[in-house]
């Protein structure tokens, strides 16, 4: 019940904020500085969801774990092919081509 | 992707499948069930799933100058099928179509198209989910789809700043109750980014 409350409400906010600047500037631009600012968004919150993940799977840093090479390999695949489905079996392959040796 | 993980987790099958119709944005609704599948607090899920989604505000001021040619019931039920792919492809198509209604077409052509497919993967991959094994470690994927979603969003110096900072500093942050440490990591990400912005600093 609670897991359906919270993605109502996050689907409405999700709809409010993809109609905010439509119906608020109909008539005027974007501020400069907004724009700058959201652009930022994107990196720091997807980083933010991603990185402990990979270097602190446990809470704090842990740079022995297998998740690190995993996740240079995703890295540098994301990098050159920008291709979701390759980047998640590159880093998979890896770590639980890892996990099997060791 | 997110489909397996649903079922993998403590949230409803089907709740989990409606996030697909009622959010329609992947990585806040990759957020919502992995949140929600540690325990933690409804505020902070819902925080973090709109902060995740703020980058709609930003999409929704790229389109607002196309948008407002359309009839009033458009601008308000459009911005519903605003997904990251609607709004590059609606970017890069629209100054080529002649009219209004032409722009309106392609846009609601291409979002429903997009919504029922991701809503029957979504559906394909709770099903899958639900045959495989329950103690394969699928726990690693989450961070490495965000990782192959944020890598193409680094574009220059501020951008990787953004994502560096935003990362680490939600790691240092780990402390902070609630899961809060998500959403100071980011607050600092995005403010490395300001620092370093060469308009803001020009």
């Amino acid at each position: 019940m609670i897991a359906w409350l919270v993605i109502g409400t996050i689907g409405l906010g999700t709809w409010a904020m993809r109609a905010s600047l439509i119906l608020l500037f109909r008539d005027a631009t974007v501020p400069d500085v907004v724009e700058r600012g959201f652009r930022y968004v994107g990196p720091a919150v997807l980083a933010a969801l991603s990185v402990p993940g990979l270097l602190a799977p446990g809470g704090s840093l842990d740079l022995t774990g297998l998740r690190i090479p995993a996740g240079i390999v995703a890295g540098l695949v994301a990098w050159r092919t920008e291709n979701l489905l390759l980047t998640l079996v590159a880093g998979l392959a890896v770590f639980f081509g890892l996990d099997a040796v060791f | 992707m997110l489909g397996a993980t649903i079922a993998a987790s403590s949230v409803p099958d089907l709740a989990g499948w409606a996030s697909s119709l009622l959010i329609f944005a992947g990585a806040a609704q990759l957020a919502t069930i992995d949140l929600l599948d540690t325990g933690a607090a409804v505020a902070v899920v819902i925080l973090t799933a709109l902060v995740i989604n703020l980058r709609h505000v930003m999409y929704s001021g790229g389109l607002a100058p196309w948008f407002r040619e359309q009839p009033p019931s458009f601008q308000v039920a459009g911005p519903y099928l605003l997904a990251d792919p609607v709004y590059s492809l609606a970017t890069l198509r629209f100054p080529s179509y002649p009219d209004a209604r032409t722009r309106r077409i392609y846009y609601l052509a291409l979002g429903t198209l997009l919504l029922l497919a991701w809503v029957t993967m979504t559906g394909a991959g709770i099903l899958l989910g639900n045959v495989l094994p329950d103690d394969l470690e699928l726990a690693v994927a989450v961070p490495l789809v965000f990782l192959a979603l944020v890598v193409p969003m680094v574009e220059d110096r501020p951008t990787l700043a953004a994502a560096i900072v935003g990362g680490l500093a939600t790691i240092a942050a780990d402390g902070l109750p609630l899961h809060l440490g998500l959403v100071a990591g980011s607050l600092a990400g995005v403010a490395a980014g300001l620092a370093l912005d060469p308009e803001l600093r020009s």
